[in-house]
């Protein structure tokens, strides 16, 4: 094998029983197209490497070549399971870069939008990374609950999965009428479905032999390879970018970061189930605050960014989501670099998976969470 | 005597049947619920009144469009997707012509939108200053070759009844003319 070419390393071993084994491209655990190439000893997995790159599309490249407000739609293909939070971030950093003023009004939908993102993404995760461990039941009860958010979207910005529903200074339209009597609604079903998932899985025996100690990764580890969102807080680093960076109005909400200790597969799963509670929370709490107002700012027909660079990054349900703007004075940006949260956990992957047996290769897979979209861009 | 413990604890914790108990009562309460699937091709849901489909041109009462041929949609297009040609009418071809918008001065003989590029953002729509185009409540438009996913102007028209800003403006008796007019001929020979 040539030097250079992903899995080089990865040669076979003088050692008898060595055996490679290629997981993917193709493969209905790895959720997209990743490729992961294991060397197994029997049935432990003894070291690993992440082929990338088969959903590339160069996204950064078509930035430079598109003015502001027209990006805006491609940031639904990055991770498009949780579409409005690339929608959030871009805007947000154009509204920084350009010195745009959004209303109250706007941030409070924001924040609701953004909050019932991070309930489907969580949703989808569970009942997939359920799935694939071998809780099938599980699967259809969340692609119901992710249904109903999907069809609040549909409710506010016409589209269900690539929405494009934020716009550079505000939004596109204001909430529809009975909108928030639909969210309220959902917002009082939303408890009862959650804690039929813990039922059906916290304590169940075979989902805790099959996650507890599994895949662990140490807080020091998590630091090194810059592993952000839940899976630095299953470590027990409580690093939310909502409450280190406060954007838009979450300075203003009272909501907790969760954290666990062991950084364990079984830790990730709780991490992520507190969440969606503390995004019931928050989406309460923006629901009675909701001011009215306008529901766009001022945005000059040509929007023209000064000299400069910026960095803005959100709490997207995978981590910390960035958006790297350089702008030379133009219409367009210069340059844009993307800080996808899902490339850099994933890159952790042979941390958590060396010493594994091969059936946990998908547990661990599962639940770092990737989406394949953000990963290769 | 410590391995004995571990292993009575382990058995008691095994025996316990507390968590497959809570398990399966989840799954037995929804035996006794509704099924929540639509059962697609036999019966179809309704979508939100802002749902976005196809892009669509609003029919004006005189069955024309609405157009005044000032190609912001074009230019805002992400994906280059629509091709808007404009023919400008003179004071004497003005004469007698009914026109809904007062700024429209201009034929449009050609408008059309490729669906393989389209993604449904919704830009134009929102950057149209006479509110031409609008995005209609059609989602699957099935064809057997590609040269027809390039609508042409009059199914533009054909989609625009089916957007809910053309069926409030019906039921306010603000459209009169349920027949699209084809525009002029590009030459006249």
């Amino acid at each position: 094998m040539e030097t250079g070419t992903v899995g080089a390393f990865l040669e076979p071993g003088e050692k008898e029983g060595d055996f490679i084994l290629n997981m993917g491209p193709q493969h209905p655990a790895t959720h997209g197209v990743l490729r992961v190439i294991l060397r197994t000893e029997g049935e432990n997995v003894v070291d690993c490497d992440s082929d990338i790159g088969y959903l590339h599309r160069g996204q950064e490249k078509t930035a430079e070549n598109l003015p502001y407000v027209e990006f805006t739609p491609y940031t639904d293909r990055l991770d498009y399971i949780a579409a409005p939070a690339m929608n959030l971030t871009w805007v947000e950093a154009c509204e920084r870069l350009l010195q745009l003023e959004v209303p109250e009004r706007a941030k409070y939908i924001r924040v609701i939008i953004a909050e019932l993102t991070r309930l489907a993404s969580h949703l989808l995760w569970l009942g997939t990374h359920a799935m694939d461990i071998g809780a099938l039941t599980l699967f259809l009860y969340c692609f119901r609950e992710r249904e109903m958010v999907l069809d609040l979207f549909e409710g506010f910005g016409g589209a269900r999965l690539t929405t494009h529903i934020f716009r550079v200074g505000g939004l596109p339209n204001d909430l529809p009428k009975g909108w928030l009597e639909d969210l309220e609604a959902f917002l009082d079903l939303f408890p009862s479905r959650l804690s039929d998932y813990h039922k059906l899985l916290t304590k169940n025996r075979i989902w805790l032999r099959r996650t507890k100690g599994i895949g662990v990764v140490t807080a020091d580890e998590c630091v090194d390879w810059g592993l952000s969102g839940p899976l630095i807080r299953g470590s027990g680093i409580a690093l939310d970018l909502r409450r280190k960076q406060p954007y838009e109005i979450y300075d203003r909400l009272d909501f907790d970061i969760p954290t666990q200790e062991e950084g364990d597969v079984y830790a990730r799963y709780l991490v992520r189930m507190e969440e969606m509670n503390q995004s019931l929370r928050i989406l309460r709490q923006c629901v009675d605050q909701l001011p009215s107002g306008p529901f766009i700012g001022k945005v000059p027909k040509r929007l023209k960014a000064p000299k400069g660079e910026l960095y803005h990054a959100t709490e997207s349900p995978r981590g910390e989501f960035g958006f790297y703007i350089y702008s030379d004075g133009g219409t367009q940006p210069a340059r844009v670099k993307i800080r996808a949260p899902s490339f850099i956990n994933l890159q952790a992957l042979p941390v958590l998976i060396r010493g594994a047996l091969l059936a946990d290769v998908v547990a661990v897979i599962g639940s770092i969470d990737i989406v394949l979209g953000e990963v290769d861009r | 005597m410590s391995k004995l413990k571990e292993f009575l604890s382990k058995a008691v914790a095994m025996a316990d049947p507390s968590d497959l108990v809570a398990g399966a009562s989840v799954t037995i309460k929804y035996f006794f619920s509704h099924p929540v699937t639509v059962m697609y091709p036999f019966e179809k849901r309704e979508f939100s009144s802002c749902a976005k489909g196809v892009l669509a041109l609003i029919p004006d009462k005189y069955g024309d469009d609405l157009c005044i041929g000032c190609m912001q949609c074009v230019k805002i297009c992400p994906v280059d997707c629509l091709t808007v040609e404009m023919r400008k009418l003179s004071k004497e071809e003005l004469l007698g012509r009914k026109f809904e918008e007062k700024k429209k001065k201009a034929l449009i003989p050609t408008f059309e939108v490729d669906l393989q590029r389209c993604m449904l953002c919704s830009l134009c729509v929102e950057i149209c200053p006479t509110d031409a185009l609008e995005m209609s409540q059609t989602v699957t438009l099935i064809m057997t070759n590609r040269e027809d996913q390039v609508l042409d102007r009059m199914r533009m028209l054909e989609l625009g009844k089916d957007t809910q800003r053309y069926r409030n403006r019906l039921a306010a008796g603000e459209i009169e003319c349920e027949a699209i007019q084809c525009p002029e001929p590009k030459h006249k020979d």
